[in-house]
């Protein structure tokens, strides 16, 4: 399944560009894309492995932009 | 203004950077060089530590061409070299350059918002006969909703009592006020300008007029250009190139110096060292990666925002570019509706509208409509009888007999005969005839670049070539089986950028077989949408030939951002490799870039 959330404190595509890939490279994630203009993070995984994915999501987008927070919409 | 918490952070420490900085540049003037060197150190690491951590965490991710990381080593390199000023003003600089970026970026993402924000936060509800104010969100399919006079449609819904005047506006970019009463549509988004309605809600407000083309907009960046792959892959080689290009100034410049002319490491090596720390400053890759996508994105923005929804930056571009336009006829060209185009008699023309109009007064027939529209005035019935997929007959309040019969439309145009006592006196001929708007609109579109328009349609030859006339067509293909139009139009892609415009009804082959299909009039149809490429929320064409203007600005804007930072960068790039300007002037170009771009940007919204 797919969900979408909402990124806050990305300012730099660049940057944007590297949470996407690592948050693809998370183990579970089938696709994530970051859209950075409207902040959206679109990700698609087996429902039962979002809380995990989230949680590791929450971490590496924070190694890039510390200000960086994920909420769900 | 209000920023955010990282933009806040970032104004304290360049405001901690800038008093250190001030510090440092008075101890200098007092000649106590250790202290200024101390405290210019420390306004660069105040200003950067934002900076140098991230530079941190990005090895630790093993990414070492990571921006932060490169002007740490820019500003570390300046405190090694001496040059203390230098750090500090590179760091503080770069700063305030990222803080500006991103309030720019913030300010675009909020009018984009504001644009496409089409529904209220609140819709009243009647629930169990009492009025309860809840978020729009929670509608559902069938609630009723009250909607006030000046309010905006919260979802799609029926009206079930009272009546009223819409403002479509802001959804269709239509500016005629449309009047709505009981069994009528109301889509979200629009404003209820002067009654209050009852309404029963169709769709829940996500998948409403309004949620559909915030959606489409929100996603509509989804499918990358090629400028935009350009510049994705550009920056991906810069970085790096820059970087190893300003090790090999370092390095490598003072050992051919020293093989060629003995100069010693000593004196070469700092001289160099400065020139490619600047370098670095310059391959900082974020104003170039933004310039691009930035441009769509106010250009999508400001579409929607006038009815028309582009579905995807790919589109502008092709849109751009179209230099064959081809239409249907039906509901594209003409308006759909009939109206009376000959009258063939061998008495007064008038007089026999007069008396088909008479028959005909009582009849919502689209033909008897037609007709009633075009007399100037109907005489006094007895009474009336409609036959049944024939016509009607009516007997005049003088007692003369008037039968009329409506044959089959075909192809947009009949002709109906009118019989007085049984005797035939003429034929009325009715057409669908062209919109108002049709010629001016084409008109419009050649100074955007279409060269060949053509319409492709089932209708007669006859009827086809009237409207094209009209409405200053160049090529006419009349009696076309659907597949022969889709056949017709792959022709027409070998040779141009086809743009194919139709109601999005019937010719989904079509639409997906040009360069880009266009869907027009399609408020509230759900297959038109998804069937196109570009969707005209009114059926005015005038929106196309807007739509085609913008398409054009985009590109250009995109293009003017791209040369213009390139330019800028390559040029401080020499300047720095010759020593002619320092880092300052590095950061500050980059800084310009960004913010050059993005004015550039957000001229597209207006």
């Amino acid at each position: 399944m797919t969900k979408v959330f909402s990124l806050s404190d990305v300012d730099c595509p660049v940057c944007a560009g590297k949470m996407q890939e690592a948050i693809a490279g998370i183990d579970g994630v089938i696709s994530a894309r970051i859209d950075f203009l409207v902040l959206k993070l679109t990700i698609e995984a087996e429902e039962k492995d979002f809380p995990k994915i989230m949680k590791q999501a929450a971490k590496v987008v924070r190694r890039i932009e510390p200000d960086c927070e994920i909420e769900e919409i | 203004m209000k920023l955010t918490r990282s933009q806040k952070k970032r104004l304290w420490s360049i405001i901690a950077g800038a008093v250190l900085f001030a510090a440092g540049a008075v101890l200098g003037l007092l000649d106590f060089e250790l202290f200024s060197a101390i405290a210019f150190a420390a306004a660069g690491a105040a200003a950067g530590w934002l900076c140098i951590v991230k530079a941190f965490t990005g090895i630790a991710r093993g990414d070492f061409f990571d921006e932060n990381m490169l002007m740490t080593i820019a500003a570390s390199g300046a405190v090694i070299l001496g040059e203390y000023p230098e750090c500090a003003a590179v760091m503080i600089l770069y700063q305030i350059g990222e803080l500006f970026q991103s309030i720019a970026v913030g300010r675009s993402r909020r009018s984009i918002r504001e644009l496409t924000a089409l529904c209220p936060d609140f819709a009243h509800a009647l629930r169990n006969g009492e009025v309860k104010d809840i978020p729009t969100a929670e509608l559902a399919v069938g609630d009723i909703v009250q909607i006030r006079a000046g309010e905006r449609i919260p979802a799609d819904c029926t009206v079930i009592k009272g009546e009223t005047t819409v403002d479509t506006s802001p959804v269709t970019g239509e500016s005629v006020p449309r009047d709505a009463a009981v069994g009528d549509r109301l889509y979200s988004g629009c404003i209820n300008v002067t009654g209050l309605v009852n309404a029963q809600v169709d769709r829940v407000p996500a998948d409403s007029a309004a949620g559909r083309i915030l959606k489409l907009t929100e996603t509509a960046s989804d499918r990358k250009t090629k400028s935009e792959a350009f510049i994705t892959r550009f920056a991906k080689v810069y970085t790096p190139a820059v970087a190893l290009f300003a090790a090999l100034i370092a390095l490598g410049v003072p050992l051919i110096l020293l093989l060629a002319n003995g100069t010693p490491y000593s004196e070469s090596l700092p001289e160099w060292s400065r020139r490619a720390l600047s370098m670095l400053v310059i391959s900082c890759p974020c104003a170039l990666v933004i310039s691009v996508p930035l441009g769509y994105f106010c250009g999508l923005g400001n579409a929607s925002r006038n009815g028309i929804l582009i579905k995807g930056s790919t589109c502008v571009d092709t849109l751009a570019g179209v230099d064959t336009a081809v239409f249907d006829k039906t509901g594209t060209l003409t308006g759909g509706i009939l109206s009376v185009t000959d009258i063939v008699t061998d008495s007064d023309k008038d007089e026999l509208l007069r008396l088909a109009a008479s028959a005909e007064k009582n009849s919502s027939h689209p033909i008897a409509k037609a007709i009633c529209k075009a007399a100037d005035s109907t005489y006094g019935v007895e009474s009336v009888t409609e036959i049944t997929g024939s016509g009607v007959e009516a007997c005049l309040s003088d007692g003369r007999i008037i039968k009329v019969c409506r044959p089959e439309i075909r192809d947009g145009t009949t002709a109906v005969e009118v019989f007085e006592n049984g005797k035939l006196i003429g034929r009325i001929c009715l057409a669908d005839t062209i919109k108002p708007t049709t010629a001016q609109a084409l008109e419009k579109m050649r100074s955007f670049g279409v060269k060949k328009t053509v319409m492709l349609t089932g209708d007669n030859k006859a009827s086809a070539e009237e409207v094209a006339e009209k409405a200053g067509i160049d090529e006419t293909e009349a009696e076309l089986l659907p597949e022969q139009k889709y056949s017709r139009i792959e022709e027409l892609c070998r040779d141009g950028t086809v743009m194919y415009v139709g109601d999005g009804i019937n010719d989904s082959p079509s639409l997906a077989g040009a360069h880009v299909g266009v869907a027009m009039g399609a408020l509230g149809a759900q297959a038109a949408i998804e069937a196109a490429d570009v969707v005209l929320m009114s059926g005015d064409l005038d929106r196309l030939a807007y739509a085609l203007k913008l398409a054009k600005r985009t590109v250009k804007a995109v293009k003017a951002n791209i040369i213009i930072s390139l330019l800028i960068k390559a040029s401080v790039l020499i300047l720095a490799s010759l020593d002619i300007v320092g880092m300052w002037a590095a950061v500050a170009a980059d800084v310009g870039v960004c913010i050059v771009c993005v004015t550039n940007s957000m001229r597209l919204l207006k």
